[in-house]
């Protein structure tokens, strides 16, 4: 009876999540975003963006403003915030934000790899790594050869260990190779994620699961998509698909047989959810692309999140829809230093 | 030796012997408790993200002590001591009057402290990005501070019914005394579980106020409309209880 989030909930998260929702209401606002549009030059942009809750984060910067600096500063201040809801966290939120920065090690990992590949430095990949996903044993990636001299030495300590379970083979790290790691990693990563999610149950699982089983689904799709043309074979194709989707089983076979866009689109036209996702994207180079509409519906499933109280899903949603913010003002500063207008207002705003 | 003294022996050895071969599993681990406290039971952080176990298995844990004596004394035919009538006649009613003011008075601050907290934290992080909100929502504490109110004027108002008396047996008492025992401990019951459950309902939607304050600044007079309903249950209990109270005649 007296089981429900609400009870226990705030003696744990009540602040972070107030604080949340704060840090949630200072997001960029419609008004904001026509401000911006209408800016010339990226000085004007940052001058914009002081009166925002961005304030005088490009303060030290050296002229001149480039839209990688912008973007570099607004990582860091998300970074700062994260980090601080991180280290006032309590299990199982801990574990909870864990998860979340699972994604970017990932990324980061991959980053390593393909630099270590290319005979870059590590010190010059180590700059372009997202800051979430760091960890200490960064710089140790790149000496690895196979998938499991990478985990015995390097990774086995971190969050990551778990899954490399369906990755350990003793191919060499070639580029085709690297991809493949890469989603097979993001795969049980994200089985990993939704299973927690839904042990937690109560709200939290109510609301993180659609947005994970999306997540799945839309990481399916992308896949498919990339592979057409390529030498995947649709075998491996289908061991790379996340099983925790809407997608699952039926889709995913099926998915796995599609050779171009109309029989992918077919395959969604099966499911309730992503049918209008499909009609939606536009032909050619006027309308929206398939990513551009993904996103839009991601933008949708967060912000809903902050309808209901009591549960774990607003720091997820509030981060990406952080990042989809600063994905939006990259798109506006790059559009304004190219002087290129006409789409510039192809952004995905946040109500 | 004498059969009665064979009896009791082979009883007590058959007794702990069932005792033993059940509860031991729970005694050597020392895992019988641990699922009451679970959610205090902080397992150490550690890197590895995968399911942790659930400790104790639901309903099964606290139901099976009580439920394994029930067996035992069904089968060593010692159900005479399961007697609720020799319980009821020989318990004292100043146990019942002094336990109906202890659970007046401790459930209701039981719901007024879970009531404050769960506000509390919710002030707290809205406060920090809209300052604005602290001094108007301390409102929402005042409402669940009320019910720990009504619990200890309650606790005072009944204990000043309990008066003393001299007889032992439940012949002497007398009807009026076991009235009396049984209606302060019902309105203690009755007085500290609304206001336990007044205090928490203040709570979670006191904390929902402050949120969407912060938010929005007209919503919360809105909100606290629904408090004032909240908080009124609380009342309800406490008149029940003075009901319940009036016609308490202790003494001789």
């Amino acid at each position: 009876m007296l089981e429900g989030a609400e009870f226990y909930f705030n003696v744990d998260h009540g602040y972070l999540e107030g604080l949340v929702r704060g840090c949630k209401a200072s997001l960029l606002t419609q008004q904001d975003y026509i401000n911006l549009v209408q800016c010339e030059t990226l000085e004007d942009v940052k001058i914009h963006l002081q009166t925002t809750d961005y304030g005088n984060f490009l303060a030290n910067q050296t002229n001149p403003l480039t839209v990688s600096k912008i973007d570099t500063e607004m990582r860091k201040k998300l970074c700062r915030e994260f980090e601080y809801f991180r280290n006032h966290s309590l299990e199982p939120l801990s574990t909870f934000f864990t998860y979340m920065t699972c994604s970017y090690m990932i990324d980061n990992v991959i980053l390593l790899m393909n630099g270590a590949l290319q005979k870059k430095s590590v010190k010059e990949i180590l700059v372009k790594c997202h800051p979430l996903g760091r960890f200490t044993e960064m710089e140790a990636v790149n000496i690895a050869e196979t998938p499991s001299d990478l985990f015995n030495a390097v990774l086995v300590e971190t969050a990551l260990a778990p899954f490399f379970q369906d990755c350990m083979s003793e191919n060499t790290l070639d580029e085709l190779n690297i991809e493949l790691l890469r989603n097979k990693l993001y795969k049980s990563y994200l089985e990993a994620f939704y299973k927690f999610c839904k042990n937690h149950g109560d709200v939290t699982a109510e609301i993180m699961c659609p947005i994970l089983e999306f997540e799945a689904d839309r990481r399916a799709f992308i896949i498919t998509l990339n592979s057409f043309g390529t030498e995947l074979s649709k075998d491996d194709r289908e061991t790379l698909y996340p099983t925790c989707g809407k997608l699952y089983p039926e889709g995913l076979r099926l998915l796995a047989q599609a050779e171009d866009f109309e029989q992918m689109r077919r395959v969604a036209d099966h499911y309730g959810v992503y049918k209008p996702l499909f009609e939606a994207v536009g032909d050619g180079s006027g309308g929206k692309t398939l990513e551009d509409v993904f996103y839009e519906r991601e933008v949708q499933m967060n912000v809903l999140a902050f309808n209901r109280q009591f549960h774990y899903g607003v720091f997820y949603a509030y981060t990406k829809l952080k990042e989809q913010e600063m994905r939006n003002i990259v798109w506006i500063a790059e559009c304004i230093s190219q002087r290129h207008r006409t789409k510039i207002n192809s952004y995905i705003p946040i109500v | 030796m004498t059969g009665l003294a064979l009896l009791y022996s082979g009883v007590f050895v058959a007794f702990w012997a069932c005792m033993l071969v059940v509860e031991a599993p729970a005694w050597v681990t020392g895992r019988q408790f641990q699922f009451l406290f679970s959610r205090s039971f902080c397992p150490p952080p550690t890197h590895s993200l995968l399911d942790k176990q659930r400790l104790g298995s639901g309903w099964w844990e606290p139901v099976r002590s009580p439920f394994l004596q029930g067996i035992c004394y069904t089968i060593f035919d010692l159900g005479f001591r399961f007697d609720v009538a020799w319980f009821l006649t020989e318990t004292s009613p100043f146990m019942w009057s002094n336990l109906g003011i202890g659970l007046a008075i401790s459930l209701s601050v039981v719901g007024a402290a879970w009531g404050i907290y769960i506000t509390g934290s919710s002030i707290i992080g809205g406060g920090v990005k809209a300052p604005r909100i602290k001094t108007k929502n301390l409102v929402s504490i005042i409402f669940c501070e009320a019910v720990a109110i009504y619990g200890i004027i309650m606790a005072i108002v009944i204990s000043n019914m309990a008066e003393p008396f001299s007889a032992t047996d439940p012949q002497a008492i007398g009807h009026r005394n076991y009235h009396a025992g049984y209606s302060m401990f019902g309105a203690g019951l009755t007085v500290g579980l609304s206001n336990l459950f007044c205090g928490v309902c203040v709570g979670i939607v006191g904390s929902g106020a402050a949120l969407a304050d912060a938010q929005n600044p007209s919503l919360f007079v809105k909100i606290l409309i629904v408090e004032i309903f909240g908080s009124a249950i609380g009342l309800f209990g406490v008149i029940v209880a003075i009901l319940q109270t009036s016609r308490v005649k202790m003494g001789d």
